[in-house]
């Protein structure tokens, strides 16, 4: 060898054979991708916390500055890590939906009676809002354990797998937690929620002189007239921060009117694809409506019973949007979606006849 | 063959390494921009929309607490029926960039 170059050219062929080594013989890149993922989490699990302090912040603030509660980090607290539900053994599904309606009303009950015994001698609305308040905070303090667990479990067992999954998932958790964050402006001002366009289509079939009927627990109907047609409109009790029991109300107002319903229409707000936009609306067939089963059977259900056909709106927008106070997009949309629902009944119920139109969703804002 | 001069090797294996910095350096640059950018967000601005019932008249006004969907807020200055709140949204205003586009 002679020269100065020649000495760089030895080094550089030193270091290219060492590393080829390293990188194929060795765990080394397995364990700098585990320390490059791990280092990725770790920097967003600081954000989920601040995200969960800021929230359980916000809601004491909120529980104790509207409702005057003495210690409303202790409610918090006592709500969260209790107030869980077991789903129903599914191995046999012989009334598995009966189980799991007595379930969630059982659960329902115990979240409200919690609320009822911190909350006495205020507004039921105000109540339904802090009591989704509380679910907020909870949901959010529940994901970030759960995180927490898979991040500690990959590294415990040097699982670079697990954490490599979880850093890969982390930017979509991120998203939804942050959505659950900003959705608490929503629940403490008590302003309707993207979720809320099936519940605010058919509030643009009622006046404000029609007086409501309790129809099922935190559900309500309207009867009102229109083009000479029969609307039974059936939504949430607004306008605390509830769903109501739709399932229960349509079964109800079915059997009450003998089967005679021409068509029940069913509009809700549905979870877009990427592709699609906020605000677009599509109508189909079936029961528009999210829940874990019990409402969506009965509606099918009582329609099957009857031959009554089911018509269904559909309202897009993103999970974040969905949580969150209504946008301008989602609004927009809720004024197509009335005029499908305003077109179905002009063209496919006839005059004289009764259509059944369930606005589900939650009737955070709107009465 | 024929011998490579070394300094020609060593020309090179400097090269390779200011690439590597230079794109160790730009990838850095990109992700702090694309961070600052996603955080210059406009705040929405929360509107309530207020109709007669018969439909003569609506307005769109600044959200103003207690309003909620279906509340009736006075009567209608054309007609006298009721006026009342029919909708509740936040509009986020554009940005520069996408006013451009």
């Amino acid at each position: 060898m002679n020269g100065g170059g020649s000495d760089w050219a030895s080094i550089l062929l030193v270091v290219i054979i060492l590393t080829s080594f390293l990188l194929n013989f060795t765990d080394l890149p397995q364990k700098m991708q585990l320390w490059r993922w791990a280092s990725f989490i770790k920097k967003r699990l600081y954000i989920l916390e601040r995200l969960e302090l800021e929230s359980k912040e916000r809601v004491a603030k909120y529980l104790g500055s509207k409702f005057r509660i003495e210690n409303p980090k202790k409610v918090i607290e006592d709500f969260m890590n209790n107030y869980f539900l077991i789903r129903p053994v599914d191995i046999e599904p012989t009334d598995i939906i009966k189980r799991l309606k007595h379930l969630l009303r059982v659960r329902d009950k115990a979240v409200k009676l919690y609320v009822d015994s911190i909350l006495k001698d205020v507004d039921e609305s105000l109540k339904r809002n802090a009591e989704v308040v509380l679910e907020v905070v909870s949901a959010i303090s529940q994901v970030n354990k759960i995180i927490k667990h898979y991040f500690q479990l990959g590294l415990k067992f040097s699982n670079w797998v697990l954490v490599m999954q979880l850093a890969l998932e982390m930017p979509l958790i991120l998203r939804m937690v942050q959505a659950y964050h900003e959705s608490l402006e929503a629940f403490t001002k008590g302003l309707p929620i993207g979720d809320g366009a099936g519940a605010l289509v058919a509030r643009a079939f009622i006046k404000s002189n029609v007086k409501p009927e309790v129809i099922a627990e935190d559900t309500e109907l309207y009867r009102v007239e229109y083009n000479d047609r029969k609307l039974f409109i059936i939504k949430a009790r607004g306008p605390g921060a509830t769903v109501g029991w739709p399932g229960d109300a349509v079964e109800k107002v079915v059997e009450m009117l003998g089967g005679r319903v021409s068509r029940i229409i069913t509009v809700d707000a549905a979870l877009k694809l990427e592709s699609e936009s906020t605000g677009e609306v599509a109508y189909g067939v079936g029961a528009a409506i999210g829940d874990p089963g019990p409402e969506k059977i009965a509606i099918e259900r009582v329609a099957t019973k009857y031959s009554i056909p089911l018509e269904a709106v559909v309202i897009k927008m993103s999970e974040a949007e969905a949580i969150n106070a209504m946008t301008k997009d989602v609004y927009e949309g809720v004024r197509k979606a009335i005029d499908i629902v305003r077109k179905i009944i002009e063209e496919k119920v006839g005059i004289g006849e009764n259509v059944i139109i369930v606005g589900i969703g939650n009737t955070v804002g709107i009465r | 063959m024929p011998e490579v001069p070394s300094d020609l090797i060593n020309s090179v294996a400097i090269a390779l390494m200011m690439l590597l910095l230079a794109l160790t350096l730009l990838y850095t640059v990109t992700m702090y921009m694309s961070s600052r950018k996603q955080m210059q967000q406009p705040k929405p601005k929360l509107l309530t929309r207020i109709e007669c019932e018969n439909g003569d008249y609506d307005e769109v006004r600044d959200y103003i607490d207690g309003d909620y969907v279906g509340k009736v807020v006075g009567n209608c200055p054309k007609c006298s029926s009721p006026l009342t709140i029919t909708a509740i949204y936040k509009e986020i205003p554009k940005t520069p960039q996408q006013l451009k586009t």
